[in-house]
């Protein structure tokens, strides 16, 4: 199991990162501090994620830090022989904090197996932001739906009360994914949500998207042909 | 049978799952499109309103089921239609019988410590009545399926017989829907399509400014 672990704090005004704890391959590049945040991004010293890895990842942010926790390229999960890949996250954010959690883009290559698991914690007045795309594959090869399983599931409470669910569960086999109610011919989908602030809704000519209120917060989907176009409309809103 | 015909008067045909939007943009547009709909609709059903309904009908904690109903039906108009559809459903049965579960739901949902959803009164129903699940849950995966039919004919220039002939390709497939549903895992459920809830919050654009400010 390769594990990070990190905690952002408020001192003096300013966001710093007091503990971290990671394995290989899983690292964090020194921060950056901006002036109303600070920045952190994962990398990970190997070519993607491969069969039999679990990543444990645990973000806290304590009360009044505000940190933005982003990661490298793209999540790339590698074919299984065996087992697939796992990942679990846990996120807590305290009363006064803010985060925002933009993991990278997941590319489930051909024979993958891939189940994430994200839970979210957040307490009082906290805001948080969170995004989720997915590309049916390799799209540059012409690969699309070749994976074997994709598995997620974010669930998010605020103060130990479910608000929001974002439940996925893409097995090519099962159903035709590219089609009606799935991918719709688009090669990528994304997923955000806020919670504890507005977002910027604006228009965009390259992807489709929509918002609405959820339980609680808001959550925005998207469908477009590429990672980045849902990148960059993504970045637009908050 | 009665309850969850397709023209019980609860307005079950208001809710839609994105149905206008995909007639509106020329993607369910013929009997083709539509069976590939109804495919996709129903591959969903034992993660979604099916299987909220079979595991309220199996003993369930039906507030647990309520809240991860609310929080994975994140479109607004899905979940507050199926409140909707859910609070005149029990007014309805209560008019009609005994239903202890189900009367239950319905004053927590009054006193505002559940949201209400219309698949876990079915189940509660179900419960309360005491009928075979695995029939009940098939009965209500039709009733769904039926009211997207009937619906569709009525948005797509589409024949009745082409919208009967479309739901009668996938009606073998509902026993085992439902036997899916009864075997749910609690991790499972509230898995749905994100291009079903896409359209659906496409459908609310309409008046997402009123929500936004």
């Amino acid at each position: 199991m390769s594990i990070l672990k990190l905690t952002a704090e408020n001192r003096n005004g300013r966001t710093v990162i007091s503990q971290s704890e990671f394995t290989s391959p899983l690292k964090i590049a020194n921060p950056f501090y901006r002036d109303d945040y600070t920045e952190v991004m994962m990398m990970a010293a190997s070519a993607g994620i491969l069969d039999g890895d679990e990543y444990d990842i645990e973000i806290t942010v304590r009360e009044n830090a505000s940190l933005k926790f982003t990661a490298q390229s793209y999540s790339k999960i590698f074919k299984a022989d065996k087992t697939g890949a796992k990942q679990r996250v846990r996120i807590t954010v305290e009363n006064g904090g803010s985060l925002i959690y933009m993991p990278c883009p997941v590319i489930p290559f051909a024979d993958s197996v891939f189940d994430s698991r994200t839970e979210v914690r957040l307490y009082g007045d906290s805001r948080f932001v969170m995004t989720d795309i997915l590309a049916c594959g390799r799209t540059a090869m012409k690969e699309r739906f070749a994976f074997r399983s994709y598995r997620s599931r974010t669930a998010v409470y605020a103060d130990d009360k479910l608000c929001f669910l974002d439940n996925q569960k893409l097995v090519p086999s099962e159903a035709e994914l590219s089609g009606i109610g799935f991918f719709e011919n688009r090669s990528h989908t994304g997923m955000m949500y806020i919670y504890g602030k507005e977002p910027n809704i604006t228009e965009n000519d390259r992807i489709e998207a929509a918002v609405t209120n959820a339980c609680m917060g808001m959550c925005i989907r998207t469908a477009g042909d590429s990672a980045d176009d849902i990148w960059r409309y993504f970045g637009t809103l908050i | 049978m009665q309850a969850l015909d397709p023209l019980f008067p609860i307005g079950a045909f208001t809710l839609s799952n994105g149905l206008e939007t995909y007639v509106q943009k020329d993607i369910v547009r013929d009997k083709k499109s539509l069976s590939e709909y109804l495919r996709a609709y129903l591959h969903t059903l034992p993660t979604g309103d099916a299987g909220f309904a079979a595991r309220a009908a199996l003993g369930d904690d039906p507030a647990y089921l309520d809240e991860l109903f609310a929080a994975a039906r994140s479109p607004y108009e899905l979940r507050n239609g199926s409140r909707n559809l859910c609070r005149r459903f029990i007014k309805t049965e209560a008019k009609m019988g005994s239903c202890p579960l189900l009367e239950k739901y319905g004053r927590e949902i009054v006193a505002g410590t559940l949201n209400g959803c219309y698949p876990v009164a079915v189940g509660l129903f179900i419960r309360d009545i005491g009928a075979y699940v695995h029939n009940s849950v098939s009965m209500y995966c039709y009733s769904l399926l039926s009211a997207t039919v009937n619906h569709a004919a009525k948005l797509v220039p589409l024949s009745q017989l082409d919208g009967q002939a479309a739901l009668a390709e996938i009606i073998e497939q509902i026993p085992e829907a439902a036997r899916l549903a009864m075997n749910v895992d609690a991790y499972e459920l509230g898995i749905g399509g994100a291009g079903f809830d896409l359209r659906s919050m496409e459908h609310e654009k309409l008046y997402s400014r009123i929500y936004i400010s």
